[in-house]
């Protein structure tokens, strides 16, 4: 059933239909695209890009999913090989499975139906829960930068998550989102939305990963998290795809009064991958911490983007990104504190750390304040360079080869990240991944 | 609870808020246009490649748009500034030569007694020329060129010849393209090899008539194992409406040499002081840059550093202000260009009555400058919620071996330190006072004793305006 | 080694230039007092193509932020720029205009 459509009104069209959308969903995609015709690719002149040619990118190498994948009613029935892949262990209280641009399986565990937790696609949730979703979708506001891309999953975006946890209740295991792209050529998007209504509480994982590709392929998401007074939300996003992916992430909380938000964005696969996490601190007394985690190797290039944003009282934010890279690869992180006038007594920490392991590789850190307001508490911090001469100097004369002396200074190195994530099957992931990256011989050059 | 000061009393009762009626010997016209710009280098004299640069530099002036950052620039109008006027005939070698008008402005800036008692030599700038020059017989003794660029060009022409553009070239950007074309005054010091000046040398700037640009232009050249310290503190009258200061400063500092710039800049409130600085450090050399930003309705200026010579070091040290209708864009930049070489900037900006400080800078590190060090620190203090600061550091590390940090903070005047002091019986003004002084400390210690003297009294001035 | 036409004998006008690709490398191609010099066309500042700049008194002036290169040698004489650019070799043969990498 696979055709060579292309990225078109008419591959727009289809998608609704297949999906079974609701006509003001199948609009709103229409919309977006017209949206995303109008606009034009970015650039390096674009200071948001600047730092991230997209050379190479081509979106006529890819192609929009034509519905490849069935759904499937339980999760012992996804195709074996995907099911391999699915590495993040333990217990959950829900899980989609993606594959390229099919959600193929979605559950929750019915006790939590019965209190009204929706865990459902995207297009499931439109059709039963109309009002809900129509509201919802697309409130969390536009980024501007990344426009292009976002408009593009709007439109594309036929898998998709809708999360919804109703006031009071609590989520106890974690959902787990799994997306998974199969061949070169594949373009795959993902347009998740989690709501948790007052004194709610829930967390969700998404775990995105591919094998090595021949050729490349193409994810892009676009992540709402709406959290409401009092309520704790969690989403932690591990993107671990073969080495010729292009992934482009927004991820956009809007944090209400007393509410807590925790994102990690932790970036391993991918030839080019850009992730752009904001905060929007709208209710007093508010919280979110910000955390990330990546390592580059080969020719791989990260753009890590963030937004603190401080718009009413006594809020706090904590932003902690850790990277370390080898081989060729690059990384860019910038991001923005912005404390508005009305948001006295706000407390916001924001620090990047690099950690260069070879000759070839290369960081940017660029962390920016505007601050409006002047009873606040406000620090960043940046910082690239090499393992610090004088403790590997120290481990050498404890006996630790280099490689060894090495590996223990980039395991400390993440270990202050990785010891505040609280789901404990995602640190292990992580731990693991390291392990992993250290090993590699970076011998390897471009292309390698 | 924090006090709200009151404006940084620039606007107001400005101690220095005078002017004399001027006594220009020419009325030019207002604007600019080729004929203009050849008319400046005519009535100088100057050699025939200088005019060439300054055409070259207007052409490359009015093509350039004009930046889209930093601060707020859509008012200057360049129509309507005088961009030369000639005060006197030429210039003066004793303070008693001056023209008695010229000479009370400068009594009431106390030149006279600083001259006395610590300066090696004096360059005062009136206006678009230097009329006053000062040197000691000691500088003249050693070799060391201290005059204004006019004379240099007139008597050392080999050597400006040799520099000038080098570090800064016309078509940097578009306020160093408008001062080469129509530069006027400014100080050129040449420091021969193994020879330290002990003593500061200074220079003062006025802007006297309304709608007057200043386009100073500096060179200074700090030959081998040489060591000079040059500074510079401006005022200018209070005008209605704005004036415009655009100016140049090129710095070569070679191997083993140390050089020290530092300026106080106290603008009064409707100037735009838009200047271009930047120092190339040689091997084992170090530039200093010691920035104070007090006055202007809208200062940019970021003073760079090149280290382009192996084991070269490079610092920044900004402190600035920013009151009612102020903006401070300001920071440094430092560019690591050989292997061994380090750096350091540090900020300080204070920001009240609706006044806006923004840090700007840039670390770059380029391939195979190994081993370079850099650490950058900015700090901001906002003394009330009308108040704005922003801070926007780059860093671009292109060697793996570079080791380099930035660390900012902002933050407003702690209660508990101020409640300390004042439950000592220490008045609320005076307080705050101390505590902003304290927090400047870093930058005002390297200040020469005058200046930290002054500035650490205007502090104290703008905080008890601010009480009951 | 290898090498790309430029042009016509005469096609360059005094003080012009032009630009080529030789090795997927951008090379700019001056004509400047009766002589051809070849330079690499990005400057060693920033992105910026040396082929769209003043040429004078055998310097070439960059378009973007005015730093001077000597055609001749390709070395920085000002800043921002602190590193040389490549230089590459014009041969005229007849009536045509060749610009070789020097390796």
């Amino acid at each position: 059933m696979v055709s060579a459509a292309s990225f078109d009104a008419a591959a727009v069209k289809a998608l609704a239909q297949r999906a079974g959308d609701p006509g003001w969903l199948a609009d709103r995609r229409l919309q977006a695209f017209e949206r995303f015709e109008a606009l034009p690719w970015p650039d390096p002149s674009v200071e948001a890009w600047r730092y991230s040619k997209l050379d190479g990118f081509d979106l006529s190498d890819f192609r929009p999913g034509m519905g490849e994948h069935p759904v499937v009613d339980a999760p012992g029935k996804i195709h074996a090989d995907v099911q391999a892949q699915m590495t993040i262990a333990g217990e959950r209280s829900g899980q989609a499975v993606q594959v390229d641009a099919d959600m193929v399986h979605v559950s929750a565990d019915p006790a939590l139906a019965a209190k009204g937790v929706i865990v459902a696609s995207l297009s499931r949730a439109a059709a039963d829960h109309e009002e809900l979703v129509r509201e919802i979708l697309g409130a969390a506001g536009v980024t501007a930068s990344d426009e292009k891309l976002q408009t593009l999953t709007a439109s594309f975006a036929g898998a998709g998550l809708f999360v919804y946890v109703p006031a009071g209740v609590d989520v106890p295991l974690p959902i787990r989102s799994f997306r998974y792209i199969t061949a070169a050529g594949r373009a795959a998007f993902a347009h998740t939305v989690v709501v948790a209504e007052e004194g709610s509480s829930v967390t969700v994982i998404e775990h995105l990963r591919s094998p090595h590709l021949s050729g490349s392929a193409l994810s892009a998401s676009t992540t709402e998290i709406h959290a409401r007074q009092a309520a704790n939300v969690s989403v932690l996003t591990v993107q671990d795809y073969g080495p010729t992916l292009w992934h482009f992430s927004t991820a956009r909380a809007v944090i209400d009064r007393d509410a807590t938000v925790r994102t990690l964005a932790a970036t391993l696969g991918g030839r080019f991958s850009r992730s752009v996490v904001e905060s929007i601190l709208q209710g007093a007394g508010s919280y979110s911490e910000m955390l990330g985690v990546y390592f580059g190797d080969s020719a791989q290039h990260f753009d890590n983007r963030s937004l603190q944003e401080h718009i009413a009282p006594s809020t706090k934010s904590d932003l902690y990104y850790k990277g370390a890279l080898k081989g060729y690869s690059t990384s860019v992180y910038s991001g923005l504190i912005h404390i508005a006038k009305e948001a006295q007594g706000t407390d916001a920490w924001q620090a990047n750390r690099n950690l260069i392991l070879s000759e070839h590789s290369k960081a940017d850190s660029i962390p920016y304040l505007e601050i409006e307001a002047n009873d606040v508490r406000c620090a960043h911090g940046a910082s690239v360079g090499p393992p610090d001469d004088d403790v590997l100097f120290y481990l050498n004369s404890r006996g630790l080869d280099p490689a060894a002396a090495e590996r223990l200074v980039v395991k400390g190195f993440f270990q202050e990240v990785l010891d505040r994530l609280r789901v404990a099957e995602v640190r292990e992931i992580l731990e693991v991944a390291i392990e992993a990256e250290l090993a590699l011989d970076d011998a390897e050059g471009p292309g390698a | 609870m924090a006090t709200k000061p009151s404006d940084l009393g620039l606007g107001q009762g400005y101690a220095l808020g005078w002017h004399d009626p001027s006594t220009s010997v020419n009325v030019p016209q207002k604007g600019l246009t080729a004929e203009i710009v050849e008319g400046i280098s005519t009535l100088k004299g100057e050699p025939e490649w200088m005019l060439k640069k300054r055409l070259k530099a207007y052409k490359h002036f009015l093509a350039r748009p004009m930046p889209t950052w930093g601060g707020d620039l859509g008012e200057i109008d360049f129509d309507n500034i005088y961009y030369y006027i000639k005060p006197t005939e030429g210039q003066v070698k004793s303070w008693d030569d001056l023209p008695e008008d010229i000479k009370n402005t400068y009594v009431k800036l106390g030149i006279p007694e600083a001259e006395r008692e610590f300066l090696g030599g004096v360059t005062a700038q009136y206006e678009s020329e230097s009329v006053y020059h000062s040197v000691k017989k000691e500088l003249e003794d050693i070799g060391v060129v201290f005059t204004d660029m006019d004379t240099a060009l007139r008597e050392r022409p080999e050597l400006v010849k040799e520099y000038f553009g080098t570090i800064i070239p016309a078509n940097d950007n578009k306020f160093a393209a408008l001062n080469t074309a129509v530069w006027s005054g400014g100080s050129f010091i040449y420091v021969p090899p193994n020879t330290n000046v002990d003593i500061p040398l200074q220079a003062y700037f006025r802007i006297n008539r309304e709608n007057m640009g200043q386009f100073e232009r500096t060179l200074i050249i700090v030959d081998e194992g040489s060591y000079v310290h040059y500074v510079e503190g401006c005022s200018a009258p209070v005008y209605t409406t704005d004036s415009l200061h655009s100016a140049v400063v090129e710095i070569i500092v070679k191997k083993n040499a140390r050089c020290r710039y530092t300026t106080i800049q106290n603008w009064s409130p409707n100037v735009y002081n838009l200047v271009t600085k930047r120092a190339v450090a040689y091997e084992n050399a170090v530039m200093e840059w010691v920035d104070g930003n007090i006055g202007s309705k809208l200062t940019m200026k970021y003073p760079s550093i090149y280290l382009m010579g192996e084991g070269a070091r490079g610092e920044v040290l900004s402190v600035a202000f920013a009151g009612e209708g102020q903006h401070q864009d300001a920071g440094g930049k430092v560019i690591h260009a050989a292997p061994n070489t380090s750096s350091s900037i540090i900020s300080k900006s204070v920001s009240a009555h609706g006044g806006r400080t923004s840090y700007r800078g840039l670390v770059r590190v380029e391939p195979d400058a190994d081993h370079a060090k850099s650490f950058v620190r900015c700090d901001a203090l906002i003394l009330d919620p009308e108040s704005r600061s922003d801070t926007y550091p780059y860093m671009e590390i292109e060697d793996e071996t570079a080791a380099t940090g930035h660390e900012a903070t902002v933050s407003k005047v702690g209660d508990e330190q101020l409640f300390y002091l004042m439950s000592r019986g220490i008045p609320e003004a005076e307080a705050m006072g101390m505590i902003v002084n304290g927090f400047i400390e870093p930058i005002t210690k390297e200040l020469p004793m005058e200046y930290a003297i002054e500035l650490t009294r205007l502090i104290q001035l703008q905080m008890e305006g601010s009480v009951g | 080694m290898s090498r790309v036409r430029v042009c016509a004998k005469g096609e360059l006008p005094d003080d012009g230039a032009a630009r080529v690709m030789l090795d997927g490398i951008p090379v700019a191609v001056f004509f400047h007092g009766g002589e051809y010099y070849a330079l690499a066309d990005t400057c060693s500042h920033e992105e910026s193509s040396l082929s769209e700049g003043l040429i004078e008194d055998g310097e070439v002036e960059c378009p973007k932020h005015g730093s001077l290169f000597d055609l001749k040698t390709g070395r920085a004489l000002t800043l921002p720029a602190t590193r040389p650019v490549a230089t590459y070799a014009v041969r005229v043969e007849g009536d045509e205009i060749y610009v070789e990498s020097t390796s």
